[in-house]
């Protein structure tokens, strides 16, 4: 009897070792390059890598495509070659944590959102430190100008241990974006600053009757979590209280759900617990929303042409202040390396190329909101800008604002998913009191579940 | 005989008055048409969506009449290796659809054959337990196997689909052959692989024609094993579609550009194919 | 009547060569199916046994080390103590009886429908027909348009004609409907072919004896074609059901099981475990459990359709 299982297994694995000798390789055959040799400085050699291959991985996002344009530039430079694997959002976790856990992952560079997965990623060990790549002068353009990323910049992608784990490829804060045009013609001032503006506003703005609604903004469960930390923080409450322990419940907290809630209910377009940003962006940029709180990202959507009706109307400030001033959230994509990576170098050098400050630059002319002070402030960046509030208001939120939009535990998306009930729950007017007391229950097992980094 | 033909309302008395006939006629059709117009609108609705540009597709109220673009489909062949998707999910839905006509035709004629009912409730199994469940093992053990993001561990992880719906439908089919000719060939001196080969096959071709059919269908249409175990060089269609969501953007106008593309070759597959596929769906299930 | 019944039943007879068992019939039937059960050993052995003894581990990938074995604390916590699993499991039931019962009822009925001779039958057919073999995540995508509450098409229609707006996915009392209204949308012509197969496979005669009884013709329709098709059915049902417990693609797409877990059944809840929170051995649990519950509905129709077959 056991042989002839033997055998089935045996007959099994060699029809797979037939079927995979016609597999294709995962990555495509280097391009010959045949480009003339770029201007290289000479202090630093771009080409010691040649031969080699790179895999990146990448969210489907304005950066991705921008560089996704570039990338041949970098082949040309380096000699290195690039496959890279772009999937939206979700998939890209999913698809990446999934590599990573197997332990094959052939990933060597990757997009990575430190309040997202960090501590989930820190924890198995999967980033790279990247500070003792940058203080190795041996493989580190000298130009390369580490000092020009905002301080806040950096902060974003340092976990609680320190660590830098990825430069960032740009930079968002929570923002409200209004429509000018709907304030004036309900006379209102703006921009609206505080809760108590926002509320009046909503309240002029608002005529369901016309298809006009005061205010959007996030609602569908875990997606609305993290534009509410801005609300959150204004009300004074946190994620957890001064001693770490989970305060999803505290009376601050509830203050802030409980506005956020009446005022979708009373000025809010119908159908807000299914609304992603998504949902917020198509109202506004139809100009059926008088204010749009969300990421500070989708302002290049407001003012594109291609999609927006309301690009000389739209204005953007920072999320609200409340009683307890006004720290509106910072977060960004940082593109970090893989520990295991077998091309430590390679991996350096397209990060290097990626974020250095020719491409930033470039990509800041991209209507992407980087983080190298030297784009932000150079001449031809502020000669194009045709929104200078913008500018103003994007590095005051650096420096006000705060990382952590997301609970600080392992299991973040169980956390959202909990938390985003309470926000639904409000929304629509039910006991969001009782389901705030299982979240504070979920997110403190999850607290407790969360190992301290090292 | 078919029965359609003594539907009782042919015994009708007032079937033979012209007027009543008529009203009769133009009811039955808004009926018709009522309940086909949900099943037809939606891809309409997706082919006028991918003809229009964002503002449109966004606009509140919807619109109808609008300037087509054809500019969507620009942007997707622009931003995907689309010919490249499209040869992907060829290359995947005719391997698994080979392999599990190699594998499940000569499985299902010896059900048929032999009356193995528990061997095809045991193989309904594979239908049974949640595709989910597939997923992290199949990605350890490919990769363990150096295979993750190759078209073999696709084909394979298809082949978990296609294999048990092709043994399924086929059953029926060869119950279908008669059982005379398959003495007659044992009384020649022909061997089972010799009837199997020389009676069964031949005479199941259409049935074979409409497994196969299906298989690839089904093939083409799986989303989540593509979905973690191809690569970007092996990843077919459906995944593609989810490239026009983007962290900052749904470019609705494009995904239905590439929803349609992607639903089109199926759709018009079974404009040719309709009668062998309605028969490989149903035999099955009336023979059982 | 049952005569008639039993003959459309029957099998093809194969009893002549019964007296004459060939030496081949001994092996031929092990050889024939090995290739197609080895292979599907080989792709589900691994698999199955691996979630299986995940599901008594408190393991993720993230974490460094081996599984934590810990029996059946995972079984424990779910069965007891997890408020989304019972709710998920409820939800599934309720997707896939609702959901599968309406199928059924319009399946039926469009079959009834196709089964006579009209003009521009087979066009419909067609039409039909792609619903079922598009593909379904694309159409969950365009769903997921027509349904959105303020720019979508079918809340402008309504808006037009009633007055009114529903919330199809962000209400929590309605978003399972309106889920179940996209699987009804591409799942009924499935119901309706098997349906129509098995109708135009209905023996002539059993109506020819009742319409000289002078029956009419809804009690043709109701003691005689119902009855009759029912073996048919409850195959239909079947696969339709199996189908619908495990439904994924769509409720991905449109829901992804909200808002506020409205919508997750148990295929989402154990994909939000395992690929979202990466809790595999707790995933895996739930797995097994869904398992269980999608072999048992099937057991359960297979012994319908044997009761239905048998009672005619």
């Amino acid at each position: 009897m056991n042989k002839r299982i033997l055998f089935l297994v045996a007959v099994a694995l060699a029809s797979i070792v037939i079927l995979s000798a016609c597999a294709t390789p995962t990555q495509a055959p280097p391009a010959p390059t045949t480009a003339p040799a770029a201007p290289q400085p000479a202090a630093f050699n771009w080409k010691m890598r040649q031969g080699e291959k790179l895999r990146v991985a990448m969210v489907t996002q304005p950066w991705t495509q921008f560089v996704d344009k570039e990338v041949s530039k970098f082949k040309e430079l380096t000699g290195i070659d690039v496959t890279y694997e772009i999937l939206p959002e979700d998939q890209f976790r999913q698809k990446t944590t999934v590599e990573f856990a197997a332990g094959t992952s052939d990933v060597d560079v990757f997009l990575s959102m430190v309040a997202q997965e960090g501590i989930k990623y820190e924890s198995a060990g999967w980033y790279m430190d990247i500070e003792k790549l940058v203080n190795d002068p041996k493989i580190t353009d000298p130009k390369f100008d580490f000092k020009d990323f905002t301080t806040s910049g950096l902060g974003i992608a340092k976990l609680s241990n320190g660590k830098l784990i990825g430069l960032p490829v740009y930079n968002e804060f929570g923002a409200l974006m209004y429509n000018k045009e709907l304030f004036d013609k309900a006379g209102v001032k703006y921009p609206p600053k505080t809760i108590e503006e926002i509320e009046a506003a909503a309240k002029a703005i608002h005529k369901p009757s016309e298809g006009v609604y005061g205010f959007v903004g996030r609602g569908a469960g875990a997606a609305s979590t993290s534009q509410f930390s801005s609300l959150m923080r204004s009300f004074g409450a946190d994620w957890t209280d001064a001693s770490g322990k989970a305060a999803v419940n505290s009376d601050k907290f509830l203050a802030a759900v409980k506005w956020y809630g009446n005022l979708h209910k009373q000025y809010g377009a119908p159908g807000a617990t299914s609304f992603s940003w998504q949902q917020g962006q198509d109202l506004f940029i139809n100009g059926k929303a008088g204010m749009w709180m969300d990421a500070s990202v989708f302002f290049a959507n407001v003012v594109d042409p291609k999609q927006s009706k309301i690009v000389d109307k739209a204005g953007i400030t920072m999320a609200p202040g409340g009683p307890a001033g006004q720290t509106p959230y910072v977060g960004g994509w940082h593109l970090s390396i893989y520990e295991k990576t077998k091309h430590k170098e390679a991996a350096w050098l397209f990060v290097q190329w990626a974020l250095g400050k020719e491409m930033v630059l470039k990509a800041q002319m991209n209507n992407i909101t980087t983080s190298r002070v030297s784009a932000w402030e150079s001449e031809e960046y502020k000669k194009a800008n045709k929104y200078p509030e913008f500018g103003a208001t994007f590095l005051q939120a650096m420096k006000v604002g705060n990382a952590q939009w997301n609970p600080p535990v392992l299991a973040v998306s169980e956390a959202r998913d909990a938390i985003g009930a309470v926000i639904v729950k409000a929304i629509e007017g039910s006991d969001y009191t009782a389901e705030a007391a299982k979240a504070n229950t979920k997110l403190q097992s999850l607290l407790d579940a969360t190992p301290k980094l090292k | 005989m078919r029965a359609t033909a003594l539907t009782p309302r042919h015994h009708h008395s007032w079937r033979n008055r012209p007027l009543l006939k008529t009203i009769r006629t133009i009811a039955f059709y808004a009926l018709l048409l009522l309940l086909f117009f949900p099943f037809f609108f939606v891809f309409a609705w997706m082919i006028m969506g991918a003809f229009k540009t964002q503002l449109q597709n966004t606009a509140i109220p919807p619109l109808f009449l609008f300037e087509p673009t054809l500019e969507n489909f620009d942007t997707v062949f622009r931003r995907n290796p689309m010919i490249q998707f499209l040869l992907n999910s060829i290359i995947v839905g005719t391997g698994a659809t080979l392999l599990a006509l190699i594998f499940g035709l000569p499985a299902a004629y010896s059900i048929a054959r032999f009356k193995q009912q528990r061997l095809a409730t045991a193989i309904l199994i594979a239908r049974i337990m949640p595709g989910i469940s597939y997923l992290v093992p199949w990605f350890i053990l490919f990769s363990n196997l150096k295979m993750i993001g190759s078209y073999a561990a696709l084909i394979l992880a298809h082949l978990l689909v296609t294999l048990p719906m092709t043994i399924w439908l086929m059953i029926g089919f060869f119950e279908d052959t008669p059982q005379e000719l398959h003495d007659a060939a044992l009384i020649d001196g022909c061997n089972e692989w010799g009837v199997f080969e020389k009676i069964a096959l031949p005479l199941t071709k259409p049935g074979i024609a409409a497994s196969a059919i299906l298989s690839f269908v089904f093939s083409w249409n799986n989303f989540l094993f593509s979905l973690i175990l191809a690569s970007q060089a092996t990843r077919p269609l459906p995944v593609a579609v989810f490239s026009f969501i983007s962290y900052t953007q749904i470019d609705w106008g494009g995904l239905n550009a590439a929803a349609t593309i992607v639903t089109l070759p199926v759709l018009v597959m079974i404009l040719f194919v309709q009668k062998q596929m309605v028969r490989g769906l149903t035999l099955g299930a009336v023979k059982g | 009547m049952r005569q008639a019944a039993s003959d459309i039943r029957a099998k093809p007879s194969g009893k002549i060569a019964r007296g004459k068992i060939h030496l081949h019939e001994r092996w031929s039937r092990w050889v024939f199916p090995a290739p197609a059960v080895i292979v599907l050993l080989a792709l589900m052995a691994f698999p199955v046994g691996y979630t299986l003894y995940l599901s008594f581990t408190k393991w993720s990938p993230t974490a460094v080390g081996l599984p934590e074995f810990i029996w059946f604390e995972n079984y424990i916590k779910l069965i007891t103590d997890d408020e989304r699993f019972i709710n998920a499991v409820g939800r599934t039931i309720l997707f896939t009886i609702v959901g599968v019962s309406i199928q059924c009822v319009l399946g039926v009925s469009l079959a009834l429908i196709f089964n006579r001779e009209f003009k521009g039958r087979g066009f419909f057919r067609t039409i039909f027909l792609m619903s079922m073999v598009a593909t379904p995540v694309a159409i969950a995508l365009v769903w997921m348009m027509i349904l959105d509450i303020n720019t979508g098409i079918l809340n402008y229609i309504l808006h037009s004609l009633a007055g009114v707006r529903v919330a199809w996915l962000s209400d929590r009392s309605v978003v399972l409907w309106s889920l179940i209204l996209v699987d009804t949308w591409q799942w009924t012509p499935f119901i309706m072919l098997i349906a129509l197969a098995g109708l135009s496979a209905l023996p002539t005669e059993p109506y020819e004896s009742a319409v000289i009884d002078g029956a009419n013709s809804a009690q043709l329709l109701w003691h005689l074609t119902l009855p009759m098709l029912r073996p048919t059915i409850m195959v239909a049902l079947m696969f339709r059901s199996i189908d619908a417990l495990k439904t994924f693609d769509i409720i991905y797409v449109i829901t992804r099981g909200g808002p506020a877990f409205a919508s997750e059944t148990l295929n989402l809840y154990a994909f939000s475990q395992g690929l979202f929170y990466f809790n595999m051995g707790y995933a895996s649990a739930i797995l097994m459990l869904f398992f269980l519950l999608v072999m048992g509905t099937s057991l359960l129709f297979i012994r319908l359709r044997r009761a239905a077959s048998e009672a005619m």
